[in-house]
């Protein structure tokens, strides 16, 4: 019977066993990197407007706003990273891999699971936000 | 004569400064608006000047380009410092005649 080695502990933090320290390293930076695919959706048409309403200016504005002809690239890398980020956080670890004895530090996959949500959100947003902008804004 | 001086210096000081504060209206046309959001950013940009009031924006034939009929109160601000304005975020901007885009 396959039994799967994750435990709760008493402050409600869901871990799981059987990652190898470099494997929690790939999947965080994995994480990371979706959260900036993330990011980098929002600088062509979200971010220059909220800028622009603090007061902040500067050429790069324009050029912020010129990102968005790769807005699919930047979609595809997020979604990739994302993707792969959910599959690591979401799937059972099987008891085989803590068999060995090579289980390492428990990773904190509910937090890494609530980063990749907001990442998501952000992503999810950004993709929406220009084709609502005309019902959401004047000039 | 010297009342003469007098009188000329008045209606000189006179002429130099109009009456009132009236509110003017220009078309200013932008380029690089590339994006679905550019064109509310360079209006923020825009509202950023004293006075400025965006009355309406027109995309122009050409992708990426738009006029923006602008009013501003030209005691407060002039057409420069709102041409300025979008500038400083990279867009390309000029004032245009009407009609002209």
């Amino acid at each position: 019977m396959i039994r799967t080695m994750t435990e709760t502990t008493s402050a409600g933090r869901q871990t799981a066993m059987g990652e190898t320290p470099a494997a929690d390293k790939k999947t965080w930076a994995t994480t990371g990197l979706g959260v900036l695919g993330a990011l980098a959706m929002t600088s062509c048409c979200i971010l220059p407007l909220v800028l622009v309403s603090f007061g902040v200016t500067g050429v790069f504005i324009a050029q912020l706003g010129a990102f968005y002809q790769y807005k699919w690239i930047t979609f595809a890398l997020s979604a990739a990273f994302i993707g792969y980020g959910f599959y690591k956080a979401y799937s059972p670890i099987p008891a085989e891999a803590c068999a060995d004895g090579t289980c390492a530090r428990p990773m904190n996959r509910t937090l890494m699971r609530s980063i990749l949500w907001v990442a998501t959100a952000i992503v999810a947003v950004a993709m929406i936000f220009p084709y609502l902008t005309p019902y959401l804004l004047s000039y | 004569m010297k009342s003469l001086h007098l009188a000329l210096a008045v209606v000189g000081t006179l002429s130099a400064f109009p009456a009132s504060a009236a509110e003017q209206r220009i078309n200013i046309g932008v380029g690089e608006l590339t994006c679905p959001t550019c064109s509310y950013t360079v209006a923020a940009a825009m509202r950023g000047v004293p006075s400025v009031e965006i009355i309406d924006f027109t995309e122009g034939e050409e992708f990426g380009t738009g006029t923006y009929i602008v009013a501003f109160d030209d005691e407060a601000t002039d057409q420069d410092m709102i041409v300025e304005a979008i500038r400083a975020t990279g867009y390309p901007a000029d004032i245009v005649e009407s009609g002209d885009s």
